[in-house]
């Protein structure tokens, strides 16, 4: 049976050659992140936010290490995971670490990464957890003007702050897959928060 | 030669990167990114939008590039300025094992682009603090540390200091450790440019 599961996930693991690692825009890079495991194999992984096409989206680039040689092999590019109001120079986007949802924590999960995006309408941060088949969304924060939407997946919990002191906790609903534009309808009704038009 | 004519000649580099196409690179080259921070920090060009310096493999893959690139204030749209080659060695041997590591970051001191090449093989840090300018960027100080041993004390082997924050007068100033101990103190003379600069102007025990 353990087999089976193996070659499911090897069969689903998100697989890339040489020729599809993207040549990327430098004026578009916004931060990186070289110093977190994702793969908690012990060497550090990395990771790139690139602005989209579009403007309005983060790309994010994998790189993971090989077993073994610690080698650095791109993995691949899931495009459209953070709101993004590119190129205007207000906006701030970076990556930092986290261990908002453990306790103990491990060292892998103080390696897991957190994607911020904060323009001038509102922000956004989504904690991530790398697995066979790819990122997974662990927790998201959302917020504007003194409203604050806290979910956590891990635990199953949302925690609404609004305007003057009132905190309601609501339904998280299941986690979102990682896909484009997914903070848009993924997350719980009360959460969303779009541009101003 | 008149001060208009040799300006010029100073900002054609820049001026040529900036009108070419896009520059790009293989994802896989990428080895650090410092963009946009959250009070505007890395605005090395003063006019309060924040730039760019990205860290990548060279494309013979034996050496470090630094990318530069500044933002146009209206449409906060990016440009590329400056490409120093060489500002780092690069060993991909090294690094697959786990041995080397480089990144880009905000310096202490005004927040400019900070290079570093850490070892932990040997324990050793290497960091180089640019100055980003139009007329071609510079040097304020290369600084290389070792970790004691079974300690949690770093003992600093090299520094070359060019240019001091808020001290009128300042005399450039280096110190160099040899693996033997043997101290080697002297005057590095006025920062070079990073164009006519490259990691094998070190000395030897400037690099981790």
């Amino acid at each position: 049976m353990r087999a089976v599961a193996f070659l499911a996930a090897l069969a689903c693991a998100p697989e890339a050659s040489a020729e599809d690692i993207p040549q990327i825009d430098v004026t578009r890079l916004l931060a990186s992140a070289a110093e977190g495991d994702f793969n908690d194999d012990g060497v550090p992984d990395r990771l790139l936010m690139v602005a989209a096409e579009s403007g309005d989206a983060v790309d994010i680039v994998t790189f993971l290490s090989e077993p073994g040689s610690g080698t650095l092999r791109y993995v691949r590019t899931d495009r459209a995971v953070l709101p993004a109001q590119w190129p205007t120079t207000s906006g701030l986007y970076s990556v930092s670490y986290g261990y908002s949802d453990c306790d103990p924590c491990t060292q892998a999960d103080v390696s897991r990464p957190i994607l911020s995006s904060w323009t001038e309408d509102f922000s956004l941060e989504t904690t991530l957890r790398w697995t066979e088949t790819g990122w997974q969304i662990t927790g998201a924060r959302s917020s504007r003007n003194g409203f604050e939407c806290l979910i956590d997946y891990a635990r199953n919990t949302a925690k609404i702050d609004a305007f003057e002191d009132t905190t309601y906790t609501i339904d998280p609903g299941p986690a979102p897959a990682l896909a484009p534009y997914w903070w848009r309808e993924g997350l719980p009704q009360e959460c969303r928060l779009t541009p101003r038009p | 030669m008149s001060r208009s004519f040799l300006a010029a000649i100073l900002l054609a580099p820049a001026a040529a990167l900036a009108d070419a196409s896009p520059v790009t690179i293989a994802a896989d080259r990428i080895l650090g990114v410092y963009g946009q921070e959250e009070y505007g920090e890395n605005d090395w060009n003063g006019d309060d939008h924040s730039d760019l310096a990205v860290l990548a493999v060279s494309e013979a893959g034996d050496s470090v590039d630094l990318y530069l690139a500044t933002s146009d204030p209206g449409t906060g749209l990016r440009a590329v300025t400056e490409v120093i080659r060489a500002i780092l060695p690069y060993d991909p041997v090294s690094v697959a094992s786990g041995g080397l590591e480089y990144n880009v970051s905000p310096a202490h001191e005004g927040y400019k682009p900070e290079v570093h090449i850490s070892s932990s093989a040997t324990l050793a840090r290497t960091s180089i603090i640019t100055n980003p300018r139009v007329e071609g960027s510079g040097i304020v100080r290369i600084a290389s540390s070792r970790r004691v041993p079974g300690t949690n004390r770093a003992e600093v082997i090299c520094e070359i200091v060019f240019v001091e924050y808020g001290v009128e007068g300042f005399e450039p100033w280096a110190k160099v450790i040899a693996p033997d101990g043997t101290e080697l103190s002297y005057n590095p003379g006025p920062g070079p440019l990073l164009s006519d600069w490259n990691y094998t102007d070190l000395p030897a025990p400037c690099l981790p």
